[in-house]
């Protein structure tokens, strides 16, 4: 079935969307993230502009994101207060993210940016990954070594306007979540990534936070930085599909249910290992696109 | 003899169709004047009637709205192909599309062809910004004429017109879903020996409508209204997902 996208102004085959909703929503039942990683690239891979997939995915963000949140404030795995100072800056970031977003689209880079960061962010990410999970299935039972946190270093330390985070039990500088926020506001307004898989780890080496308490958190700070993300979208560049929104909505709740389902049954270590995968099948195809030499030298854009 | 012929003709032309068919005139017209963009639309096709004089030859020229478009080329920098060097032009029709009642017509009548931007290789779009050689705007061109035929949004070869009767002609067009929404103009010419003998114009509009176009005209007129709503629609989908599809 065919249906007309009004602000992408353009028709796609519904059936195509769903199926993404679907296993987009599966991948964040089973592994808890937020899949924004596939669902811009695929969009733009239909033909959908990018400065449309990125809006809209913005939306779908939010909706992903209190989804997870819910599950997370009923067990009481929030940190409130480190989620709203880390929202502060990422307001910052999607603000600025945007107009970014618009300058680059303005001189005609914003394919080659997006392109260029998904290498760098899934590349760096999706390796990780590989080698933790594999090595990690050929020497189970080996005790890594740990070294000094990087939290504990006495640069983060010594970082004005401490705060104290009860929650989490931490006494540090309101800067460094605020600073990872913003991060994850750049990330949200330029790609349309919820960016789950760099702010997790951030929040573990970086600030410090308890492992428990960071996934919660991080959802919890991105459904508002996505909402603030979404509007300045609605609002300074009309980009975000409704349409589109809510047919990946609807395909990723049903996705989300079988996917939580599937991983009661899946292994944990194979997995991760599925998971690393994928990103690193992704990152090869933006990295082709990018240093492949293209069939068409030339594009066009209406402006 | 000429004489003759005339009268007969005109007697024929008066009876048939008294209204229309006129000595040296033409006629053209859509076979609907109003296309909707609908929720569902997945292109449209449509027609052209038209009535000319017997013996004529006919051009037709289907137009849509003009735009600016911005070509750019790739170039390798360090091993990355990105957009290097772009070109505007102005005035681009957003549709274009053309039938001709014979093929080798264009050999025939080139003079008028040119004028009247009958065929993609006479379409004048003007480049925005000056000062460049006439080869170095060639391949972007023919780079944006090719992208928009891939799109479908350009002919690649003409179409043909048929003739119903001595007269009567039709030609059928397709707008792929993509097509711009806006005002469409139709130029129909009647030619003779490489002359222009009579031309008609007319047009049609291609307009969104219901659901598809509410949805686009809150979103362009109020932003922020749009926005907010869009973030209700997530928050509670988020909130539906989780409440009435429990995870255990």
């Amino acid at each position: 079935m065919q249906v007309y996208l009004p602000i992408a102004e353009m028709s796609v085959d519904a059936e195509v969307l769903i199926a993404l909703g679907v296993s987009v929503g599966f991948l964040s039942g089973v592994f808890g993230v937020g899949g924004g990683f596939l669902t811009t690239p695929f969009l733009i891979f239909m033909g959908i502009p990018p400065a449309v997939a990125v809006g809209t995915q913005a939306n779908q963000l939010v909706a992903a994101s209190v989804t997870g949140v819910l599950g997370h404030l009923r067990r009481g795995n929030v940190d409130l207060r480190m989620g709203m100072v880390m929202l502060g800056g990422g307001m910052i970031g999607s603000l600025i993210g945007v107009f970014i977003f618009k300058g680059l689209q303005y001189i005609g880079q914003i394919d080659a940016v997006i392109a260029f960061l998904y290498v760098i962010l899934l590349g760096m990410i999706g390796l990780m990954m590989l080698f933790e999970t594999v090595g990690g299935l050929f020497q189970r039972g080996k005790k890594q070594q740990e070294s000094q946190p990087f939290h504990a270093h006495a640069v983060f330390q010594n970082l004005p306007y401490k705060i104290r985070f009860t929650k989490s039990r931490l006494y540090i500088s309101a800067l460094l979540p605020a600073c990872v926020g913003f991060v994850g506001g750049l990330l949200i307004s330029i790609l349309g990534i919820g960016g789950g898989f760099l702010m997790v780890p951030a929040m573990i080496y970086i600030l410090g936070m308890p492992g428990l308490l960071v996934p919660g958190t991080s959802l919890f700070q991105i459904i508002f930085i996505s909402a603030f993300s979404c509007l300045l979208h609605a609002v300074a560049n009309h980009t975000v599909d409704l349409v589109l929104a809510v047919i990946l909505m609807l395909g990723g709740v049903v996705g989300a249910q079988i996917g939580v389902r599937a991983a009661r049954v899946i292994k944990g270590s194979f997995a991760r290992l599925f998971l690393a995968v994928m990103i690193v099948t992704v990152c090869f195809f933006m990295a082709a696109d990018l240093f492949l030499p293209p069939a068409d030298l030339y594009s066009t854009e209406a402006r | 003899m000429r004489v003759f012929a005339a009268a007969f003709m005109f007697l024929c032309c008066a009876v048939c169709a008294p209204k229309i068919v006129q000595a040296q005139e033409m006629k053209v017209s859509p076979s609907t004047d109003r296309i909707e963009v609908t929720t569902g639309f997945d292109g449209a096709d449509i027609s052209v009637f038209g009535v000319a004089q017997a013996g004529h030859d006919i051009a037709l020229v289907m137009k849509g709205p003009q735009r600016r478009m911005i070509v750019r080329k790739k170039e390798e920098v360090v091993g990355a192909w990105i957009n290097r060097r772009s070109i505007a032009f102005e005035s681009v029709p957003g549709f274009y599309h053309y039938a001709l009642s014979r093929d080798d017509l264009a050999e025939e009548a080139q003079e008028i062809f040119n004028m009247k931007a009958i065929g993609l290789n006479r379409l004048d779009f003007e480049p925005g910004e000056g000062g460049r050689s006439v080869s170095y705007y060639a391949a972007f061109r023919e780079a944006l004429i090719r992208n928009k035929q891939g799109e479908g949004l350009f002919p690649l070869k003409s179409q043909q017109i048929t003739f119903l009767q001595d007269g009567f002609y039709k030609a059928d067009f397709h707008l792929p879903s993509n097509v711009p929404k806006g005002r469409y103009t139709i130029e129909a010419y009647a030619l003779k020996n490489g002359e222009v003998k009579a031309m008609d114009q007319n047009g049609f509009d291609v307009v969104q409508v219901g659901f598809s176009a509410k949805i686009f005209r809150f979103a362009l007129q109020d932003g922020l209204s749009y926005g907010l709503v869009s973030i209700a629609i997530a928050f509670f989908a988020g909130w539906a997902a989780f409440t009435f599809l429990r995870r255990d």
